[in-house]
């Protein structure tokens, strides 16, 4: 794919071009919504409503990596969804304590390994849900800058470019995320696989 | 103990953030210090649990149909204007409010205001004038006409305003200021009436309201006081007249109010519907 032609494309008001870039990065976007919101259809939502301004605004694309582009926008939409939840707790409150069965859960089974056993599948599971369960329980500044970090595996700068902080702000967040999320996860140890909990090197 | 830094160090650490020579002190450290190094796996763990999370394949295609790219770009002049507007209807609102309020300030100092000689009152009643006092006006001024009663009683002042409608020679002039019967019972004292500035009826419009007001005086105590008014050769009362004086302002307000209430309800609707088209 020649992201730089297809942006210029886009930006000409080609809609095939702008579909495309749309069909490469929906991926990273909506699972970065889906770990932000906590759930399925919300995510979505954001997901569509990112395109869209995205579609609006391209325009304005001044070059730089064009996913932490999207990634802002993403992020902004969760955030306005999350503050409309905030002035509406009752709505919200329940979607955010569990990641919800259905659709979801079966996108989730789609892709794992067909290789797994069912108790090995229903174990990952549990453990996506309390690690997601104790992402839900992060402040929102938090939550994003760890899933942009470690679950998008964004470096410190597109991370930075993708949320509008300063370097120094990004690793604090992060830092501070990943204590809280420690503290979280001590609850469900027994859970985590084992090379999880290895006292190796500083490999990750 | 474990500070905020060293979590910063370890955090940044792990993702190989550190400069060369920040990251050989935190391994110089990590050797001697057990309780960092807990710290370390413990994040690393963390770190492992988040990137272990699958990737959730999105349930649809968020590509663009050409119809919602054409509703995209399409300007969105409706909601713009709509918002303009209930601005203008909240800002219009707010001026009647505050003239309304203003108008009712005023309204009390007028009433209060010091009233004039009769000699003043006789000029002005020699100039026919308009005025229909309505129903409303023709009651108050029967209240205010007692309370000039009241206010004038045992002074005799008000004789002199019998005396100089007389010497005016008009007949209209002296149903504005007629003899009042207190007046007459206490003595004929000279010197100046207080009676307050007013405009003065015509002999029709002040027959007119003069009869509403005597019809509705029937049914109060002071008939027999406001009676001789009205047959003391005059076609009307002094009430009616006066009451016009009494509120200036009263002809002006029902309108206004009814802007207010347009004007309330022409902003409230807009801003529903500049909140309904937002939503969508």
């Amino acid at each position: 794919m020649d992201e730089p032609a297809l942006i210029l494309d886009a930006q000409r008001g080609d809609l095939n071009a702008f579909n495309r870039l749309v069909l490469e990065y929906q991926t990273p976007v909506y699972n970065l919504a889906y770990r932000i919101m906590g759930e399925g259809d919300a995510a979505a939502d954001a997901t569509q409503e990112a395109f869209i301004s995205a579609y609006k605004h391209i325009g304005h694309y001044r070059g730089g990596s064009f996913k932490a582009w999207l990634m802002r926008i993403v992020t902004n939409a969760c955030y306005d969804e999350l503050r409309r939840r905030k002035r509406r707790p009752a709505a919200s409150l329940d979607a955010l304590a569990v990641v919800p069965e259905g659709p979801d859960a079966e996108s989730e089974a789609a892709l794992v390994s067909h290789e797994e056993s069912p108790e090995d599948h229903a174990q990952r599971r549990e453990l996506a849900e309390q690690i997601q369960n104790c992402l839900n329980r992060l402040p929102d500044e938090m939550r994003v800058v760890a899933i942009l970090c470690d679950v998008q595996d964004m470096d410190y700068a597109e991370i930075a470019a993708s949320t509008g902080l300063a370097l120094g702000t990004v690793k604090s967040r992060l830092s501070r995320a990943r204590a809280r999320l420690r503290d979280c996860l001590q609850n469900v140890r027994e859970l985590l696989p084992a090379a999880y909990r290895l006292e190796d090197g500083t490999s990750v | 103990m474990t500070t905020s830094q060293d979590f910063d160090r370890l955090s940044a650490y792990l993702d190989n953030q550190l400069s060369p020579a920040e990251k050989a002190g935190l391994e110089a450290r990590l050797e001697h210090e057990p309780e960092l190094r807990v710290a370390l796996d413990d994040l690393r763990m963390a770190v492992r649990a988040l990137r272990s999370l699958p990737t959730v394949k999105p349930p649809r295609n968020f590509t663009l149909s050409p119809d919602r790219a054409r509703a995209i770009i399409r300007p969105r002049g409706v909601f713009p204007a709509l918002r303009l507007a209930t601005a203008l209807a909240a800002f219009a609102f707010v001026i009647a409010v505050v003239g309304d309020f203003a108008t009712n300030l005023a309204q009390p100092r007028l009433a209060s205001a010091p009233e004039v000689p009769v000699t003043v009152v006789a000029q002005m009643s020699a100039a026919p004038t308009e005025t229909l006092a309505p129903p409303a006006a023709a009651q108050e001024a029967i209240t205010v006409t007692r309370e000039v009663l009241t206010d004038n009683a045992g002074s005799g002042s008000t004789t002199a305003s019998a005396n100089a409608t007389a010497d005016s020679g008009t007949p209209p002039i002296s149903a504005f200021a007629p003899p009042l019967p207190t007046v007459a019972a206490g003595g004929g004292a000279g010197g100046e009436a207080p009676l307050p500035a007013q405009p003065t009826p015509t002999p029709s419009a002040t027959e007119a309201a003069g009869k509403r007001a005597a019809q509705m005086v029937t049914a109060t105590p002071e008939t027999e006081i406001v009676a001789p008014f009205a047959a003391n050769g005059a076609p009307t009362p002094a009430a009616p007249a006066r009451s016009e004086a009494q509120t200036p302002g009263a002809l002006n307000l029902p309108p206004l109010r009814y802007i207010e209430a347009g004007l309330a309800l022409l902003t409230l609707l807009l801003a529903i519907a500049a909140w309904l088209l937002r939503r969508r």
